[in-house]
């Protein structure tokens, strides 16, 4: 498995762990659609952000701290999806600052993301 | 599509070059973050919707004592905003200003602003109610209520 080919050089660095575990990603589509999982990088949104920063995914470990983020910007989607990542599905890193559990995860390349989430909350 | 905006035109150029100088809350790129002006006044940028080609705002002018004071959890980010009116700054995907706008609070979709009480971080629940649950009995009740007279 790799990383795409656009991505920065050593992008994330090789001692970034590998993805595991459960994490929650705010969607607006039930189920998670492949819109719902598109990088900074992928929409051309940003290009002066981070270079390697906005090739990841934002997830976060815990329902409660999605769910704030959700309720902070709540036009970002009405829904919580989970999911469980492996080591076959990228790194994952958690992001320096105080956003607690805040993790960025780098899929690999052909990975189906939005099939390994699953709505678990609606927000009305 | 993003909420309707109805609120007077303003010269986009006193916002640029609308480059986060402190970046608050990051959701796959930066959503609330400070910068500095085009006459070097400190704003405060808060992400309110966005479609496939370009981001909304919600921008007003802080001091550095709110911005220490939301990261501290003394102030919920609805708190910061709570002006009567402040800007609306729209950009491009490639993060370029398209228009700006004076908008009234009010005219601004509930859901699309931070919810009431909703803190920069889950871990910074409200002081006032953090103290209240540690030290119940050891705050005199003066002190407390001038405390909550202030919030």
């Amino acid at each position: 498995m790799s990383f795409p080919l656009d991505w920065p050089a050593e992008c994330p660095s090789a001692v970034t762990p590998d993805a595991e575990g459960e994490v929650f990603r705010i969607v607006k589509e039930n189920p998670p659609g492949a819109s719902d999982m598109l990088s900074h990088h992928e929409t051309g949104k940003l290009p002066k952000a981070d270079p390697c920063l906005r090739c990841g995914l934002s997830v976060f470990r815990t329902l409660d701290d999605a769910l704030n983020q959700q309720k902070l910007l709540p036009r970002l989607g009405k829904r919580i999806a989970k999911g469980h990542l492996t080591d076959a599905d990228g790194k994952a890193a958690p992001t320096p600052g105080q956003q607690p559990t805040h993790t960025i995860w780098w899929p690999f390349e052909g990975i189906d993301r939005a099939a390994k989430f699953v709505v678990v909350q609606e927000v009305a | 599509m993003m909420w309707e905006i109805i609120g007077v035109p303003v010269d986009s150029k006193r916002f640029e070059p609308f480059e986060p100088l402190r970046i608050l809350n990051y959701y796959d790129g930066p959503r609330i973050f400070t910068f500095h002006a085009a006459d070097d006044e400190l704003c405060l940028a808060c992400w309110s919707d966005e479609d496939e080609t370009q981001s909304r705002f919600l921008v007003l002018p802080v001091s550095e004592r709110i911005v220490s004071d939301l990261e501290a959890g003394l102030l919920s980010v609805r708190e910061a905003l709570a002006q009567p009116q402040f800007w609306v700054v729209d950009t491009g995907i490639e993060g370029v200003i398209r228009g700006a706008w004076l908008v009234k609070a009010i005219d601004v979709p509930e859901d699309a602003q931070p919810q009431v009480g909703t803190m920069l971080h889950r871990s910074l629940e409200p002081v006032v109610r953090k103290r209240m649950m540690i030290e119940p009995l050891q705050i005199p009740g003066g002190i407390l209520r001038s405390s909550l007279e202030e919030v």
